[in-house]
Protein backbone atom coordinates (compact mmCIF):
# COMPACT_ATOMS: atom_id res chain seq x y z
CA UNK A 1 0.00 0.00 0.00
CA UNK A 2 0.56 3.42 -0.49
CA UNK A 3 2.31 5.00 2.58
CA UNK A 4 2.01 8.59 1.81
CA UNK A 5 -1.04 9.41 3.17
CA UNK A 6 -3.62 11.38 1.51
CA UNK A 7 -4.87 12.93 4.13
CA UNK A 8 -3.42 14.02 7.49
CA UNK A 9 -4.66 15.43 10.77
CA UNK A 10 -2.20 16.55 13.42
CA UNK A 11 -3.49 17.12 17.01
CA UNK A 12 -6.80 19.12 15.52
CA UNK A 13 -9.36 20.97 17.54
CA UNK A 14 -12.61 22.35 16.15
CA UNK A 15 -15.37 24.33 17.67
CA UNK A 16 -17.73 26.69 15.91
CA UNK A 17 -18.15 29.75 18.87
CA UNK A 18 -14.62 30.78 19.79
CA UNK A 19 -14.36 30.25 23.20
CA UNK A 20 -16.81 27.59 23.46
CA UNK A 21 -15.42 23.89 24.35
CA UNK A 22 -14.68 21.68 21.27
CA UNK A 23 -16.93 19.85 19.15
CA UNK A 24 -13.96 17.67 17.88
CA UNK A 25 -10.75 17.37 20.29
CA UNK A 26 -7.25 15.87 19.32
CA UNK A 27 -8.08 14.41 16.68
CA UNK A 28 -4.84 12.69 15.20
CA UNK A 29 -5.40 10.53 12.23
CA UNK A 30 -3.67 9.11 8.41
CA UNK A 31 -5.39 8.25 5.72
CA UNK A 32 -3.98 6.36 2.82
CA UNK A 33 -4.63 5.73 -1.05
CA UNK A 34 -6.86 3.39 -1.44
CA UNK A 35 -8.55 3.19 2.07
CA UNK A 36 -12.08 3.00 2.70
CA UNK A 37 -12.94 4.84 5.68
CA UNK A 38 -16.01 4.66 7.47
CA UNK A 39 -17.02 7.29 10.48
CA UNK A 40 -19.19 5.40 13.21
CA UNK A 41 -20.51 7.51 15.94
CA UNK A 42 -23.65 9.18 18.01
CA UNK A 43 -25.76 11.63 16.56
CA UNK A 44 -23.84 15.27 17.05
CA UNK A 45 -20.73 13.29 17.70
CA UNK A 46 -18.98 15.36 15.21
CA UNK A 47 -18.94 13.01 12.13
CA UNK A 48 -19.81 16.07 9.47
CA UNK A 49 -17.63 18.25 11.26
CA UNK A 50 -15.16 16.08 10.44
CA UNK A 51 -15.54 16.00 7.08
CA UNK A 52 -16.42 19.39 6.56
CA UNK A 53 -12.91 19.97 7.64
CA UNK A 54 -11.58 18.12 5.44
CA UNK A 55 -12.97 19.57 2.15
CA UNK A 56 -11.83 22.78 4.06
CA UNK A 57 -15.57 24.13 4.29
CA UNK A 58 -14.50 24.31 8.27
CA UNK A 59 -10.66 26.18 9.43
CA UNK A 60 -9.73 24.26 12.67
CA UNK A 61 -8.68 26.46 15.71
CA UNK A 62 -6.00 24.24 16.49
CA UNK A 63 -3.74 22.11 15.11
CA UNK A 64 -2.65 20.83 11.50
CA UNK A 65 -4.82 19.35 7.89
CA UNK A 66 -3.60 18.39 4.89
CA UNK A 67 -5.22 16.87 1.99
CA UNK A 68 -2.48 15.63 -0.94
CA UNK A 69 0.27 17.42 1.22
CA UNK A 70 -1.53 20.88 1.18
CA UNK A 71 -4.00 22.80 3.11
CA UNK A 72 -7.82 21.87 2.28
CA UNK A 73 -9.62 23.66 -0.31
CA UNK A 74 -6.51 23.65 -2.71
CA UNK A 75 -7.28 20.21 -4.27
CA UNK A 76 -11.26 20.45 -3.99
CA UNK A 77 -11.30 19.15 -7.39
CA UNK A 78 -10.08 15.77 -5.88
CA UNK A 79 -13.06 15.53 -3.77
CA UNK A 80 -16.11 14.23 -4.64
CA UNK A 81 -17.95 15.80 -2.03
CA UNK A 82 -21.94 14.52 -1.09
CA UNK A 83 -23.54 16.64 2.07
CA UNK A 84 -25.86 15.14 4.47
CA UNK A 85 -28.52 17.45 4.02
CA UNK A 86 -30.45 17.21 0.60
CA UNK A 87 -32.93 19.79 2.29
CA UNK A 88 -32.39 22.47 -0.77
CA UNK A 89 -34.85 24.86 -1.09
CA UNK A 90 -37.48 22.87 -2.89
CA UNK A 91 -39.11 25.48 -5.42
CA UNK A 92 -35.47 25.62 -7.31
CA UNK A 93 -36.11 25.62 -11.05
CA UNK A 94 -33.00 23.49 -11.68
CA UNK A 95 -32.86 19.82 -13.49
CA UNK A 96 -31.25 16.90 -12.45
CA UNK A 97 -28.88 17.15 -15.38
CA UNK A 98 -27.72 20.59 -13.93
CA UNK A 99 -27.37 19.29 -10.84
CA UNK A 100 -25.09 16.56 -11.83
CA UNK A 101 -22.60 19.07 -14.00
CA UNK A 102 -22.18 21.28 -11.24
CA UNK A 103 -19.76 18.48 -10.40
CA UNK A 104 -17.52 19.60 -13.03
CA UNK A 105 -17.23 23.24 -11.78
CA UNK A 106 -14.23 24.33 -10.72
CA UNK A 107 -11.98 22.36 -13.26
CA UNK A 108 -8.93 24.33 -14.02
CA UNK A 109 -7.92 25.11 -17.63
CA UNK A 110 -8.70 27.10 -20.73
CA UNK A 111 -12.38 28.75 -20.61
CA UNK A 112 -13.01 27.38 -16.37
CA UNK A 113 -13.94 31.53 -15.56
CA UNK A 114 -16.99 30.91 -17.39
CA UNK A 115 -18.12 26.83 -16.30
CA UNK A 116 -19.50 26.14 -19.29
CA UNK A 117 -19.90 22.07 -20.26
CA UNK A 118 -18.90 20.50 -23.51
CA UNK A 119 -20.84 17.67 -24.85
CA UNK A 120 -18.32 15.11 -23.72
CA UNK A 121 -19.53 16.68 -20.48
CA UNK A 122 -23.41 15.53 -21.08
CA UNK A 123 -21.78 12.23 -21.56
CA UNK A 124 -20.17 12.26 -18.72
CA UNK A 125 -23.36 13.22 -16.86
CA UNK A 126 -25.23 10.44 -18.72
CA UNK A 127 -22.64 7.76 -16.89
CA UNK A 128 -22.43 9.32 -13.41
CA UNK A 129 -26.10 9.00 -13.62
CA UNK A 130 -26.60 5.45 -15.06
CA UNK A 131 -24.13 4.14 -12.48
CA UNK A 132 -27.14 5.62 -9.60
CA UNK A 133 -29.38 4.33 -12.09
CA UNK A 134 -31.09 7.84 -12.63
CA UNK A 135 -30.73 8.02 -16.06
CA UNK A 136 -34.53 7.97 -16.56
CA UNK A 137 -34.56 11.14 -14.37
CA UNK A 138 -32.09 13.35 -16.17
CA UNK A 139 -34.43 15.55 -17.58
CA UNK A 140 -36.45 15.92 -14.16
CA UNK A 141 -36.60 19.16 -12.18
CA UNK A 142 -34.57 17.79 -9.41
CA UNK A 143 -37.54 18.80 -6.50
CA UNK A 144 -39.80 16.68 -7.81
CA UNK A 145 -37.89 13.63 -6.97
CA UNK A 146 -38.02 11.74 -3.61
CA UNK A 147 -35.61 12.03 -0.85
CA UNK A 148 -33.70 8.64 -1.50
CA UNK A 149 -33.67 9.88 -5.18
CA UNK A 150 -32.40 12.88 -4.30
CA UNK A 151 -29.68 11.37 -3.00
CA UNK A 152 -28.78 9.32 -5.52
CA UNK A 153 -28.51 12.20 -7.93
CA UNK A 154 -25.82 13.98 -5.21
CA UNK A 155 -23.85 11.05 -5.96
CA UNK A 156 -23.82 11.33 -8.93
CA UNK A 157 -22.65 15.06 -8.71
CA UNK A 158 -20.03 13.75 -6.44
CA UNK A 159 -18.92 10.74 -8.82
CA UNK A 160 -18.92 12.59 -12.08
CA UNK A 161 -16.04 14.66 -11.79
CA UNK A 162 -13.64 11.16 -11.59
CA UNK A 163 -12.35 12.47 -8.09
CA UNK A 164 -9.79 10.61 -6.06
CA UNK A 165 -11.16 10.96 -2.50
CA UNK A 166 -15.45 9.97 -2.26
CA UNK A 167 -16.47 12.04 0.73
CA UNK A 168 -19.90 11.23 1.42
CA UNK A 169 -22.18 11.98 4.64
CA UNK A 170 -24.47 9.44 5.04
CA UNK A 171 -25.07 8.20 1.64
CA UNK A 172 -27.60 5.69 2.23
CA UNK A 173 -30.06 7.06 4.94
CA UNK A 174 -32.97 7.16 2.56
CA UNK A 175 -32.28 4.88 -0.23
CA UNK A 176 -34.23 1.22 -0.45
CA UNK A 177 -31.96 -1.74 0.53
CA UNK A 178 -31.59 -2.47 -3.04
CA UNK A 179 -30.36 0.37 -4.30
CA UNK A 180 -28.19 0.24 -0.93
CA UNK A 181 -26.64 -2.91 -2.36
CA UNK A 182 -26.15 -2.01 -5.79
CA UNK A 183 -24.22 1.24 -4.05
CA UNK A 184 -21.77 -0.85 -1.83
CA UNK A 185 -20.97 -2.89 -4.98
CA UNK A 186 -20.68 0.88 -6.81
CA UNK A 187 -18.01 1.83 -4.08
CA UNK A 188 -16.31 -1.50 -4.44
CA UNK A 189 -15.64 -1.26 -7.85
CA UNK A 190 -14.50 2.33 -7.59
CA UNK A 191 -12.16 1.12 -4.44
CA UNK A 192 -10.51 -2.44 -6.40
CA UNK A 193 -10.72 -0.69 -10.03
CA UNK A 194 -10.07 3.08 -10.00
CA UNK A 195 -8.12 3.18 -6.64
CA UNK A 196 -10.34 5.48 -5.45
CA UNK A 197 -10.16 6.26 -1.18
CA UNK A 198 -13.37 6.51 -0.07
CA UNK A 199 -14.80 8.25 3.19
CA UNK A 200 -18.11 8.09 4.14
CA UNK A 201 -20.52 8.76 7.78
CA UNK A 202 -22.72 5.43 7.93
CA UNK A 203 -24.94 3.93 10.76
CA UNK A 204 -25.35 1.26 9.05
CA UNK A 205 -23.04 -1.60 10.77
CA UNK A 206 -23.55 -3.65 7.39
CA UNK A 207 -21.00 -1.88 5.55
CA UNK A 208 -18.15 -2.01 8.07
CA UNK A 209 -17.92 -6.02 7.61
CA UNK A 210 -18.19 -5.87 4.05
CA UNK A 211 -16.09 -3.41 2.60
CA UNK A 212 -14.40 -0.71 4.64
CA UNK A 213 -11.20 -1.37 5.67
CA UNK A 214 -10.85 1.65 8.89
CA UNK A 215 -13.97 2.27 10.84
CA UNK A 216 -13.34 5.52 12.76
CA UNK A 217 -15.59 5.94 15.84
CA UNK A 218 -15.75 10.14 16.71
CA UNK A 219 -17.25 11.50 19.85
CA UNK A 220 -15.74 14.62 20.15
CA UNK A 221 -12.50 12.41 20.30
CA UNK A 222 -11.53 9.60 17.89
CA UNK A 223 -10.55 6.04 18.18
CA UNK A 224 -9.69 3.98 15.41
CA UNK A 225 -10.26 0.63 14.72
CA UNK A 226 -8.56 -1.00 11.58
CA UNK A 227 -10.92 -4.10 10.62
CA UNK A 228 -8.19 -5.97 8.95
CA UNK A 229 -8.02 -7.58 12.58
CA UNK A 230 -11.13 -7.77 13.70
CA UNK A 231 -10.85 -9.71 17.26
CA UNK A 232 -13.40 -10.23 18.82
CA UNK A 233 -12.57 -7.05 20.94
CA UNK A 234 -12.72 -4.39 18.49
CA UNK A 235 -15.67 -5.68 17.36
CA UNK A 236 -17.04 -5.50 20.38
CA UNK A 237 -15.75 -1.56 20.59
CA UNK A 238 -17.55 -0.35 17.41
CA UNK A 239 -20.29 -1.65 18.34
CA UNK A 240 -20.09 0.08 21.55
CA UNK A 241 -19.23 3.40 19.56
CA UNK A 242 -22.59 2.97 17.33
CA UNK A 243 -24.26 1.37 20.27
CA UNK A 244 -24.54 5.28 22.23
CA UNK A 245 -26.47 6.03 18.92
CA UNK A 246 -28.45 3.24 19.29
CA UNK A 247 -28.67 4.38 22.92
CA UNK A 248 -29.55 8.19 21.99
CA UNK A 249 -32.43 7.29 19.31
CA UNK A 250 -33.91 5.00 21.60
CA UNK A 251 -34.10 7.86 24.99
CA UNK A 252 -35.50 9.96 21.69
CA UNK A 253 -38.06 7.75 21.09
CA UNK A 254 -38.49 7.03 24.94
CA UNK A 255 -40.26 10.56 25.17
CA UNK A 256 -43.12 8.78 23.74
CA UNK A 257 -43.83 6.40 26.94
CA UNK A 258 -43.31 8.82 29.29
CA UNK A 259 -46.33 10.47 28.29
CA UNK B 1 -52.45 47.68 -35.69
CA UNK B 2 -53.23 51.43 -36.67
CA UNK B 3 -51.71 52.12 -33.65
CA UNK B 4 -48.34 50.44 -34.16
CA UNK B 5 -47.97 52.46 -37.13
CA UNK B 6 -48.82 55.54 -35.75
CA UNK B 7 -46.27 55.90 -33.27
CA UNK B 8 -43.26 55.07 -35.59
CA UNK B 9 -44.71 57.60 -38.39
CA UNK B 10 -46.54 59.89 -36.33
CA UNK B 11 -43.78 62.36 -35.33
CA UNK B 12 -46.44 63.81 -32.51
CA UNK B 13 -45.76 60.38 -31.02
CA UNK B 14 -42.35 59.73 -31.18
CA UNK B 15 -42.10 59.92 -27.52
CA UNK B 16 -44.31 56.84 -27.41
CA UNK B 17 -41.98 55.26 -29.68
CA UNK B 18 -38.94 55.82 -27.20
CA UNK B 19 -41.51 54.29 -24.29
CA UNK B 20 -42.17 51.20 -25.86
CA UNK B 21 -38.30 50.85 -26.72
CA UNK B 22 -37.03 51.55 -23.47
CA UNK B 23 -40.02 49.35 -21.93
CA UNK B 24 -38.55 46.12 -24.72
CA UNK B 25 -35.06 46.78 -23.89
CA UNK B 26 -35.30 47.44 -20.20
CA UNK B 27 -37.11 43.92 -20.23
CA UNK B 28 -34.47 41.37 -21.08
CA UNK B 29 -32.79 43.19 -17.84
CA UNK B 30 -35.90 42.43 -15.70
CA UNK B 31 -36.74 39.63 -16.47
CA UNK B 32 -33.34 37.85 -16.03
CA UNK B 33 -31.80 39.62 -13.15
CA UNK B 34 -35.48 39.69 -11.56
CA UNK B 35 -35.19 35.41 -12.05
CA UNK B 36 -32.58 35.54 -9.96
CA UNK B 37 -33.73 37.15 -7.20
CA UNK B 38 -36.51 35.39 -7.20
CA UNK B 39 -35.04 32.10 -6.96
CA UNK B 40 -32.50 33.27 -4.21
CA UNK B 41 -35.04 34.84 -2.43
CA UNK B 42 -33.49 38.24 -2.06
CA UNK B 43 -36.48 40.52 -2.93
CA UNK B 44 -36.08 42.71 0.23
CA UNK B 45 -32.18 42.99 -0.96
CA UNK B 46 -33.53 44.82 -4.01
CA UNK B 47 -36.02 46.24 -2.25
CA UNK B 48 -33.01 47.99 -0.53
CA UNK B 49 -30.96 49.29 -2.67
CA UNK B 50 -33.72 50.39 -4.62
CA UNK B 51 -35.42 53.02 -1.84
CA UNK B 52 -31.39 53.56 -0.94
CA UNK B 53 -31.13 55.04 -4.47
CA UNK B 54 -33.70 58.27 -3.40
CA UNK B 55 -30.20 59.06 -1.45
CA UNK B 56 -28.23 59.09 -4.59
CA UNK B 57 -30.49 61.15 -6.12
CA UNK B 58 -31.19 63.65 -3.72
CA UNK B 59 -27.55 64.32 -3.13
CA UNK B 60 -26.43 64.53 -6.93
CA UNK B 61 -29.32 67.22 -7.19
CA UNK B 62 -28.15 68.96 -4.41
CA UNK B 63 -24.05 69.05 -5.10
CA UNK B 64 -25.12 69.96 -8.66
CA UNK B 65 -27.18 72.53 -7.65
CA UNK B 66 -24.62 73.92 -4.88
CA UNK B 67 -21.76 73.66 -6.67
CA UNK B 68 -22.57 74.62 -10.24
CA UNK B 69 -21.77 70.75 -11.35
CA UNK B 70 -23.87 69.98 -14.79
CA UNK B 71 -22.56 66.76 -15.48
CA UNK B 72 -23.70 65.21 -11.96
CA UNK B 73 -27.08 64.35 -13.13
CA UNK B 74 -29.56 62.33 -10.83
CA UNK B 75 -29.02 59.32 -12.84
CA UNK B 76 -24.65 59.18 -11.83
CA UNK B 77 -26.55 59.84 -8.33
CA UNK B 78 -28.41 56.86 -8.72
CA UNK B 79 -26.00 54.27 -9.71
CA UNK B 80 -23.11 55.70 -7.33
CA UNK B 81 -25.88 55.00 -4.59
CA UNK B 82 -27.07 51.21 -5.77
CA UNK B 83 -23.83 50.07 -6.29
CA UNK B 84 -22.77 51.98 -2.37
CA UNK B 85 -25.47 49.85 -1.18
CA UNK B 86 -24.88 46.47 -2.86
CA UNK B 87 -21.68 46.83 -1.80
CA UNK B 88 -22.01 47.27 1.50
CA UNK B 89 -24.69 44.54 1.64
CA UNK B 90 -21.67 42.32 -0.30
CA UNK B 91 -19.40 43.28 2.53
CA UNK B 92 -22.00 42.81 5.71
CA UNK B 93 -23.32 39.59 5.07
CA UNK B 94 -19.32 38.99 4.29
CA UNK B 95 -17.78 39.70 6.96
CA UNK B 96 -20.27 40.97 9.64
CA UNK B 97 -22.32 39.28 12.43
CA UNK B 98 -24.92 41.85 12.01
CA UNK B 99 -28.23 40.47 11.25
CA UNK B 100 -29.11 40.65 7.33
CA UNK B 101 -32.76 42.20 7.32
CA UNK B 102 -31.85 44.71 10.38
CA UNK B 103 -28.87 46.01 7.93
CA UNK B 104 -31.73 46.18 5.09
CA UNK B 105 -33.74 48.00 6.98
CA UNK B 106 -31.57 50.72 7.79
CA UNK B 107 -29.94 50.87 4.01
CA UNK B 108 -33.60 51.37 2.87
CA UNK B 109 -34.90 54.01 5.42
CA UNK B 110 -31.41 56.36 5.31
CA UNK B 111 -31.64 55.94 2.20
CA UNK B 112 -34.62 57.62 1.50
CA UNK B 113 -35.07 59.87 4.32
CA UNK B 114 -31.10 61.22 3.21
CA UNK B 115 -32.76 61.46 -0.52
CA UNK B 116 -35.86 63.63 0.70
CA UNK B 117 -33.39 65.91 3.10
CA UNK B 118 -31.19 66.78 0.26
CA UNK B 119 -34.53 67.33 -2.12
CA UNK B 120 -35.61 69.75 0.30
CA UNK B 121 -32.00 71.83 0.69
CA UNK B 122 -32.04 71.70 -2.94
CA UNK B 123 -33.08 75.55 -4.28
CA UNK B 124 -35.57 75.40 -7.08
CA UNK B 125 -38.72 72.96 -6.64
CA UNK B 126 -37.62 69.61 -7.70
CA UNK B 127 -40.98 67.05 -7.44
CA UNK B 128 -39.62 63.32 -6.11
CA UNK B 129 -42.72 61.75 -7.60
CA UNK B 130 -41.40 61.13 -10.77
CA UNK B 131 -38.27 59.06 -9.15
CA UNK B 132 -40.96 57.47 -7.08
CA UNK B 133 -43.00 56.37 -9.62
CA UNK B 134 -41.57 56.77 -12.47
CA UNK B 135 -42.63 58.32 -15.62
CA UNK B 136 -42.27 56.05 -18.60
CA UNK B 137 -43.96 58.49 -21.05
CA UNK B 138 -41.05 60.95 -20.48
CA UNK B 139 -38.13 58.58 -21.93
CA UNK B 140 -35.79 60.06 -24.03
CA UNK B 141 -33.69 59.24 -26.92
CA UNK B 142 -30.59 59.29 -24.74
CA UNK B 143 -32.24 57.28 -21.94
CA UNK B 144 -33.46 54.46 -24.70
CA UNK B 145 -29.16 53.97 -25.35
CA UNK B 146 -28.18 53.97 -21.99
CA UNK B 147 -30.88 51.31 -20.72
CA UNK B 148 -30.18 49.31 -23.90
CA UNK B 149 -26.29 49.24 -23.62
CA UNK B 150 -26.92 48.22 -19.83
CA UNK B 151 -29.45 45.55 -20.48
CA UNK B 152 -27.07 43.90 -22.63
CA UNK B 153 -24.07 44.35 -20.38
CA UNK B 154 -26.42 42.77 -17.77
CA UNK B 155 -27.71 40.12 -19.70
CA UNK B 156 -24.42 39.31 -21.35
CA UNK B 157 -22.77 38.68 -17.89
CA UNK B 158 -25.72 36.51 -16.97
CA UNK B 159 -25.25 34.46 -19.82
CA UNK B 160 -21.65 34.03 -19.88
CA UNK B 161 -21.55 32.91 -16.09
CA UNK B 162 -24.93 31.48 -16.08
CA UNK B 163 -23.64 27.89 -14.93
CA UNK B 164 -21.43 29.36 -12.07
CA UNK B 165 -24.61 31.98 -10.57
CA UNK B 166 -27.16 29.36 -11.06
CA UNK B 167 -24.91 26.85 -9.18
CA UNK B 168 -23.82 29.63 -6.39
CA UNK B 169 -27.51 30.43 -6.21
CA UNK B 170 -28.60 26.34 -5.46
CA UNK B 171 -25.67 25.22 -3.33
CA UNK B 172 -22.49 27.39 -2.36
CA UNK B 173 -21.37 25.15 -0.13
CA UNK B 174 -20.60 22.78 -2.67
CA UNK B 175 -18.76 25.37 -4.96
CA UNK B 176 -16.21 26.43 -1.99
CA UNK B 177 -14.92 22.54 -1.57
CA UNK B 178 -14.31 23.48 -5.29
CA UNK B 179 -12.22 26.28 -4.65
CA UNK B 180 -14.80 28.68 -6.51
CA UNK B 181 -15.18 31.81 -5.15
CA UNK B 182 -18.72 32.35 -4.21
CA UNK B 183 -18.65 35.72 -3.06
CA UNK B 184 -17.48 37.44 -6.54
CA UNK B 185 -20.65 35.54 -7.75
CA UNK B 186 -23.08 36.72 -5.32
CA UNK B 187 -21.15 39.62 -6.04
CA UNK B 188 -22.00 40.00 -9.24
CA UNK B 189 -25.45 39.37 -9.13
CA UNK B 190 -25.78 42.26 -6.70
CA UNK B 191 -24.35 44.35 -9.02
CA UNK B 192 -26.49 43.26 -11.76
CA UNK B 193 -29.07 43.63 -8.94
CA UNK B 194 -28.49 47.29 -8.62
CA UNK B 195 -27.76 47.95 -12.53
CA UNK B 196 -31.26 46.90 -13.01
CA UNK B 197 -32.91 49.10 -10.35
CA UNK B 198 -31.45 51.87 -11.99
CA UNK B 199 -32.75 51.18 -15.02
CA UNK B 200 -36.19 50.33 -13.68
CA UNK B 201 -36.79 54.29 -11.84
CA UNK B 202 -37.85 55.42 -15.27
CA UNK B 203 -40.33 53.10 -16.12
CA UNK B 204 -42.23 51.83 -12.81
CA UNK B 205 -40.43 53.74 -10.29
CA UNK B 206 -38.75 53.46 -7.21
CA UNK B 207 -41.57 52.38 -5.11
CA UNK B 208 -42.58 49.65 -7.35
CA UNK B 209 -39.75 48.41 -8.46
CA UNK B 210 -39.92 45.00 -6.35
CA UNK B 211 -42.58 44.26 -8.03
CA UNK B 212 -41.72 44.97 -11.21
CA UNK B 213 -38.55 42.58 -10.41
CA UNK B 214 -40.57 39.75 -8.62
CA UNK B 215 -43.88 38.99 -10.63
CA UNK B 216 -42.53 38.54 -14.14
CA UNK B 217 -40.47 35.55 -12.64
CA UNK B 218 -42.82 34.56 -9.86
CA UNK B 219 -45.21 33.80 -13.03
CA UNK B 220 -42.88 32.50 -14.97
CA UNK B 221 -41.54 30.41 -12.21
CA UNK B 222 -45.35 28.57 -12.01
CA UNK B 223 -44.81 27.91 -15.52
CA UNK B 224 -41.56 26.31 -16.37
CA UNK B 225 -38.73 23.44 -14.92
CA UNK B 226 -35.73 25.02 -14.82
CA UNK B 227 -33.96 27.99 -14.48
CA UNK B 228 -33.28 28.58 -18.08
CA UNK B 229 -37.00 28.74 -19.43
CA UNK B 230 -37.59 30.39 -16.21
CA UNK B 231 -35.30 33.19 -17.56
CA UNK B 232 -36.82 33.28 -21.01
CA UNK B 233 -40.70 33.61 -19.88
CA UNK B 234 -40.14 36.32 -17.59
CA UNK B 235 -38.40 38.52 -20.20
CA UNK B 236 -40.89 37.74 -22.58
CA UNK B 237 -43.55 38.74 -19.79
CA UNK B 238 -41.98 41.66 -18.61
CA UNK B 239 -42.28 42.84 -22.29
CA UNK B 240 -45.77 42.26 -22.78
CA UNK B 241 -46.28 43.62 -19.37
CA UNK B 242 -44.96 46.85 -19.73
CA UNK B 243 -46.37 46.98 -23.31
CA UNK B 244 -49.44 46.48 -22.25
CA UNK B 245 -49.18 48.49 -19.59
CA UNK B 246 -47.73 51.78 -21.35
CA UNK B 247 -50.81 50.85 -23.67
CA UNK B 248 -53.23 51.44 -21.15
CA UNK B 249 -51.83 54.46 -19.69
CA UNK B 250 -51.67 56.08 -22.81
CA UNK B 251 -55.68 55.12 -23.66
CA UNK B 252 -56.92 56.03 -20.44
CA UNK B 253 -54.72 58.76 -19.06
CA UNK B 254 -53.84 56.58 -16.29
CA UNK B 255 -49.78 56.72 -14.50
CA UNK B 256 -47.96 54.22 -16.78
CA UNK B 257 -45.84 53.03 -13.69
CA UNK B 258 -49.03 51.95 -11.57
CA UNK B 259 -50.25 50.54 -14.98
CA UNK B 260 -47.45 48.31 -15.97
CA UNK B 261 -47.98 46.46 -11.81
CA UNK B 262 -51.56 46.28 -11.98
CA UNK B 263 -50.93 44.31 -15.46
CA UNK B 264 -48.14 42.11 -13.85
CA UNK B 265 -50.03 41.66 -10.82
CA UNK B 266 -53.33 40.35 -12.02
CA UNK B 267 -50.93 38.15 -14.12
CA UNK B 268 -49.37 36.73 -11.46
CA UNK B 269 -52.56 36.16 -9.18
CA UNK B 270 -54.34 34.46 -12.22
CA UNK B 271 -51.35 32.44 -12.32
CA UNK B 272 -51.27 31.78 -8.88
CA UNK B 273 -55.06 30.64 -8.77
CA UNK B 274 -55.10 28.21 -11.60
CA UNK B 275 -52.20 26.64 -10.39
CA UNK B 276 -53.71 26.27 -6.95
CA UNK B 277 -56.94 26.05 -8.09
CA UNK B 278 -57.33 22.02 -6.72
CA UNK B 279 -55.64 23.30 -3.29
CA UNK B 280 -57.97 26.05 -2.88
CA UNK B 281 -60.83 23.79 -4.08
CA UNK B 282 -59.76 21.21 -2.12
CA UNK B 283 -59.56 23.98 1.00
CA UNK B 284 -63.29 25.33 0.80
CA UNK B 285 -64.46 21.69 0.22
CA UNK B 286 -63.04 20.90 3.42
CA UNK B 287 -64.43 23.72 5.32
CA UNK B 288 -67.78 22.82 4.40
CA UNK B 289 -67.41 19.01 5.12
CA UNK B 290 -66.58 19.93 8.71
N1 LIG C 1 -23.34 25.05 12.04
C1 LIG C 1 -23.19 24.76 13.35
N2 LIG C 1 -23.12 25.74 14.26
C2 LIG C 1 -22.95 25.47 15.57
N3 LIG C 1 -22.85 24.23 16.08
C3 LIG C 1 -22.92 23.20 15.23
C4 LIG C 1 -23.10 23.40 13.82
N4 LIG C 1 -23.13 22.20 13.21
C5 LIG C 1 -22.99 21.27 14.19
N5 LIG C 1 -22.86 21.87 15.40
C6 LIG C 1 -22.65 21.18 16.68
O1 LIG C 1 -21.49 20.37 16.56
C7 LIG C 1 -21.71 19.09 17.11
C8 LIG C 1 -21.37 18.01 16.10
O2 LIG C 1 -22.26 18.10 15.00
P1 LIG C 1 -22.15 17.20 13.71
O3 LIG C 1 -23.12 17.72 12.72
O4 LIG C 1 -20.73 17.11 13.30
O5 LIG C 1 -22.64 15.78 14.26
P2 LIG C 1 -22.84 14.41 13.49
O6 LIG C 1 -21.95 13.42 14.17
O7 LIG C 1 -22.69 14.59 12.03
O8 LIG C 1 -24.34 14.05 13.86
P3 LIG C 1 -25.50 13.33 13.00
O9 LIG C 1 -25.39 11.86 13.21
O10 LIG C 1 -26.75 13.85 13.61
O11 LIG C 1 -25.35 13.75 11.58
C9 LIG C 1 -23.15 19.06 17.60
O12 LIG C 1 -23.13 19.19 18.99
C10 LIG C 1 -23.80 20.26 16.97
O13 LIG C 1 -24.67 20.85 17.90
MG1 LIG D 1 -23.91 14.44 10.41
Amino acid sequence: MNKEPVIKFEDVNFSYFPNSSPVLKNIDFHIFKNEIVCIVGPNGGGKTTLIKLIAGILKPDRGKIEVFGSSPGENGYKLGYMPQSVHYDNSFPISVKNVVLMGLLGRKGPGSIFGWYSREDRQKCEKALEMVKMANFIKQPFYALSGGQKQRVLIARALISDPEILILDEPTSNVDSETEDNFISLLKELNEKNNKTIIMVSHDMGFVSEIVSTVFCVNKTLVIHPTNILSGEIIQQIYNCSMQMVRHDHRCSGKGHEQ
Amino acid sequence: MNLLTDIFANPNLVFLKYSLLAGIFSSFAFGITGSYIVVRRISYIAGAISHSILGGIGFALFISAKYNLPWLTPYSGAVGASIFAALLIWFAEKYSKERLDSLLGAVWAVGMAGGIIFISLTPGYIDPMSYLFGNILMVTKTDVVVIAFFSFFICLTAFLFQNKLIATSFDEEFLEIRGIRTDIYKLMLLIMTALTIVLMIRIVGIIMIIAMLTLPPASASRLSKNFFSMSILSVILSILFVLSGIGISFRFDLPGGPSIIITAGIFYFSVLFLSSKNFILKFIGNLFNK
